[in-house]
């Protein structure tokens, strides 16, 4: 029994046993590191994500209602307004503007021709006072005939017509004179220019038909403003909505009613919304790398009382993740996991044996973290996640640490 | 890109593994040539007394294999250590390489070190076979 245990012989065993181990361990694969996902099931929210921005549910912009000069507004942005009481700013007329020289001479003339009028006028005056006293005296006279008889009762009336016509011709004459006076005075006021410190009128105090606060005041200084010039914006921010502009193909699929989680608005949790409109218009915006994408707006109603997101204001940014659909439990797996393998879904899971087997799946519905599986594996499988290259069907893996 | 890589870092294992095996080569070859001249009077007087060539030959081998076999296991946990020490001193602020140890590599070392081995035994074994006996014998000590 000891004979054939030889020195040599232990010696040449030993040596055969490291070159065999030595050729084992060079021709054998080395396992694949690869990390590993699970299949389970869980809950699936499918969600649009995009940037929106609030804005005040109703924008009231308060604009001049007349032409004329706008004294400094005097209400700085977040001021608030009463409606009908608090002055949001007053127009006053403006200057009168500058004669030119043609002006100017024709406004001089027409005062030297209304003067010459107004002594012609006067010279009227004297003229009718004259035909009036006259007339006067031979109507006395005729009367005092006709009384005792001497002349006809024709003549009487004849000449009390004429009294009474220079009585009005006297009259006229007299207002002539009034009209012509007037006139020269129209026509001294047309020499009137800037600086002069005559007073105008109708000075207009704009004031806000609703309540709220002061958003923005994009007219502060005195200035000569147009009418219809957007003085201040007046909105309550009490009522803030979120609006997004979503790809239409996107907003399509986005249902009146939708919950949404709002992150990223620099407060401490996401808060909740509700979809309130998509609206039926859509609009060409060109995207940062020039393409042409028609989007569709969707307005999104807070679904938290205002002491959650007191801080906000208008025109602020937060990200919206609209959710299209969401179900409570369904079989899932990384999306990592899965590739495309011709026109299907497929993943790599790992047997029992520690390695890595292909298998072909149906996948449902997606998001950008999992994905539902129909059909093709069952829950509590280990998936291999981002599969490389060197990853195949029966290639040893590892779990890297 | 990893092909290329592979494919340069290939030709540099090719150099360094032969290298390496001239060196294995080089060592045992020496070392059995010193202890064959120091005991070819030793080796001579067994195979007078009626040792056979591959008794005789086993006692300068066997002493040779037993050497291989022990350094083995220290070679490969002195090369391990280097490597350590190796993507260490390689690490920078901007970037560290990992240590990717490989089983296949101390493997092929093993092997490398073996064939070279067996080559030298054979020359040896081919010296020790046509040992002058009558010379070796008068030499004095």
């Amino acid at each position: 029994m000891r004979n054939w245990l030889t020195g040599p012989r232990l010696l040449l065993a030993l040596l055969v046993a490291a070159v065999a181990l030595a050729v084992f361990v060079a021709l054998r694969e080395p396992a694949v590191n690869v990390e590993l996902g699970r299949a389970e099931h869980g809950p699936l929210v499918v969600t649009i994500d995009d940037l929106g921005e609030t804005r005040v549910t109703n924008l009231y912009v308060v604009s001049a209602p007349i032409t004329g000069q706008l004294l400094r507004v005097p209400l700085k942005p977040g001021a608030q307004v009463v409606p009908r009481q608090t002055l949001l700013g007053r127009i006053q007329p403006v200057e009168p503007s500058p004669l030119d020289a043609r002006a100017y001479a024709q406004a001089t003339a027409e005062i030297r021709s209304l003067q010459a009028q107004l002594a012609a006028s006067q010279s009227r005056v004297s003229e009718a006072r004259a035909e009036q006293i006259l007339a006067e005296r031979e109507f006395s006279r005729a009367s005092d005939l006709a009384n005792r008889g001497f002349v006809s009762r024709a003549n009487v009336d004849r000449a009390r017509a004429a009294r009474d016509r220079s009585r009005a011709a006297f009259a006229e004459a007299n207002q002539s004179v009034a009209a012509t006076s007037q006139g020269l005075q129209a026509a001294r006021a047309a020499l009137m220019v800037a600086g002069t410190k005559a007073k105008g009128a109708g000075a207009v105090d704009v004031t806000s038909p609703v309540p709220g606060f002061v958003l923005r005041v994009p007219q502060e200084s005195e200035r000569v403003v147009v009418a219809g010039t957007p003085l201040v914006e007046v909105g309550d921010p009490d009522r803030l909505e979120i609006v997004t502009d979503l790809l239409s193909a996107d907003a399509v699929r986005v249902r009146p009613g939708a919950e949404v989680f709002i992150e990223d608005w620099g407060g401490d949790r996401p808060l909740k919304g509700r979809v309130r409109l998509v609206e039926p218009y859509g609009f060409t915006k060109i995207s940062a790398l020039g393409v042409e994408e028609q989007r569709v707006n969707v307005v999104i109603d807070f679904a938290e009382p205002r002491e959650a997101w007191l801080r906000l204001g208008h025109g602020y940014r937060a990200t919206v993740r609209i959710v299209v659909s969401a179900a409570p439990n369904v079989l899932k797996v990384p999306i990592s996991a899965l590739f495309r393998s011709g026109r299907e879904w497929s993943v790599f899971v790992v047997d029992a044996g520690g390695r890595a087997r292909s298998k072909q799946v149906k996948a449902g519905r997606m998001n950008d973290e999992e994905a539902e599986i129909v059909s093709g594996l069952a829950a509590g499988e280990r998936v291999i996640l981002h599969p490389s290259d060197k990853v195949d069907e029966g290639v040893r893996v590892r779990e890297r640490d | 890109m990893r092909d290329t890589v592979a494919e340069q870092m290939g030709i540099v294992t090719l150099f360094n593994t032969l290298f390496a095996a001239l060196i294995v080569l080089g060592v045992v070859y020496n070392s059995a040539r010193i202890s064959l001249s120091e005991r070819a009077r030793d080796l001579a007087s067994m195979r007078v007394l009626g040792f056979r060539r591959g008794e005789v030959a086993y006692v300068l081998l066997g002493e040779l294999g037993l050497l291989v076999l022990i350094s083995l296991p220290i070679g490969i946990g002195l090369g391990i250590a280097l490597t350590r020490y190796v993507t260490q001193q390689f690490s920078a602020d901007l970037y560290s390489i990992p240590l990717g140890f490989n089983p296949q590599t101390p493997a092929e070392g093993v092997l490398a070190v073996v064939v070279a081995a067996a080559a030298t035994a054979l020359l040896i074994r081919s010296r020790i076979d046509r040992l002058d006996l009558v010379r070796a014998l008068k030499t004095r000590e």
